[in-house]
């Protein structure tokens, strides 16, 4: 017993150390040790995802033409809303005039390309191409045109860190559009997103729209969040929680929109 | 006739230079960043079910069965480095986890014989399993909530996928010649 302890002193207690040495000098100096990797490994990163790129494209070429074909219909049609909501949104502003409202502020943006994503399957996040150099700091929300899709969680000179709406990390204050019921949306790490907290008489229907409460700080008030697909009752039975659907096809995304002010 | 067999004459040679290459212990550390470079990137379009393989881990495992444990450490190390630097928890969890399997098959290969190629996909299974169920345990430990049938199919798949990827790789390089 005693041979085997002075053994494993001297073969494995170095290793230990070296470990612990490694994991404390990493733990120390990881903000910036990690920023600087990322920005050294900025460029490989950029030519990986052009292949990736266009090995998707060949893999996928007949269900993109097929969508393709879709979307010109799609496109087509929104066309027409777009009219009405053009005629819709002068008519609106004539009447805040008319009633002296307060212009809403425009969201100020800056829009960045998807380099990486996280290498393993136990967490979602994505590596945009823009840094502090653009102006990006910690904690700011991202979106994409189709609505919220996660926040900055580390910034370096020319890429940053952003945590995806699914990751179990995240968590953002929510309402239902139509009652204004409040509830928070957290992340599952699958294809779906939970409204948790919600009371057992919470006015909630399936294909309700969730967006933003303007609760959580910096988060704006009204991003589209997604659609509730179904409703439960949580374990407690004290209240409810609802399956959200992302309005963002968060395995598909290129191109993210930062929101700076 | 000649031609094939001039072709199959030239693809064992590719064969016999790409295994002998692999031994050499610096073309590892190229080989594990690569990989990751895949995983962040190319394996993207590769996902099933929402699950893509963990190539890096089960590089990191024939690693430690390949090479003595000192080499086989340091390796495991960078291969833990490079995951952490995607991660979103503040601590070093991929790093110590490489660096805990690595010092585990060394001790296991001392005890027991990997020669066969089940008993290595098995292994990688397991290793794979693991350290799905040590990071359900540090997202629990950290306030993180990954449901159990989430965190099951995922581990189930991501181990399945893993071997499925593995079996074409050891059709083209031989791990008992190491």
């Amino acid at each position: 017993m005693f041979f085997y302890v002075r053994k494993f002193k001297k073969k494995n207690l170095i290793y230990f150390l070296i470990t612990f040495a490694l994991l404390l000098l990493f733990s120390i100096s990881l903000p910036y040790f990690r920023v600087s990797l990322l920005n050294i490994l900025n460029g490989p990163l950029r030519i990986f995802t052009l292949i990736r790129r266009e090995l998707e494209g060949i893999i996928f070429y007949h269900r993109n033409l097929i969508q393709l074909e879709q979307l010109k219909k799609q496109v087509d049609l929104l066309q027409q809303n777009i009219n009405t909501i053009n005629e819709l949104r002068q008519e609106n502003q004539r009447l805040k005039n008319l009633l002296n409202l307060k212009h809403d502020l425009t969201l100020k943006v800056i829009a960045a390309k998807v380099i990486a994503r996280s290498p393993d399957n136990w967490s979602s996040l994505i590596i945009i191409d823009k840094g502090r150099v653009s102006g990006i700091k910690k904690g700011m929300p991202v979106m994409s045109y189709l609505g919220l899709v996660g926040r900055v969680v580390e910034t370096g000179e020319t890429t940053s860190k952003i945590v995806l709406i699914n990751d179990p990390d995240f968590a953002v204050s929510g309402i239902v559009q139509r009652s204004r019921q409040e509830g928070l949306i957290c992340g599952s790490l699958g294809e779906y997103l939970l409204m948790r907290y919600l009371p057992k008489d919470a006015d909630i229907q399936v294909q309700d729209v969730i967006v933003t409460s303007g609760l959580t700080p910096r988060y704006p008030k009204g991003i589209l969040i997604g659609r509730v697909l179904s409703l439960a009752d949580d374990f407690s039975g004290m209240g409810r929680y609802a399956i959200v659907k992302p309005a963002v096809n968060l395995s598909r995304i290129e191109e993210v929109l930062v929101i700076v002010q | 006739m000649k031609r094939i067999l001039r072709r199959e004459r030239v693809w064992y040679q590719m064969k016999g230079r790409l295994n002998s290459h692999l031994k050499n212990y610096a073309v590892f550390w190229g080989i594990i960043f690569l990989t990751f470079l895949l995983e962040a990137t190319v394996l993207e379009a590769l996902r099933v079910f929402g699950v893509k393989p963990q190539i890096t881990l089960a590089i990191v495992v024939i690693i430690n069965l390949i090479f003595d444990s000192k080499r086989a450490f340091f390796l495991s190390i960078f291969a833990g480095l490079l995951k952490d630097i995607f991660a979103v928890n503040s601590f070093g969890i991929n790093l110590s986890l490489y660096a805990l399997f690595s010092f585990l098959i060394g001790r296991l290969t001392k005890k027991i014989s990997f020669e066969h190629r089940l008993s290595i996909l098995g292994l990688i299974f397991s290793v794979v399993v693991i350290n799905a169920i040590f990071l359900r345990f540090i997202f629990y430990l950290s306030g993180c909530v990954v449901y159990l049938g989430i965190f099951l199919r995922i581990m189930a798949l991501e181990g399945i996928y893993t071997l499925a990827c593995l079996s074409v790789l050891f059709r083209f390089f031989k791990l008992k010649n190491f």
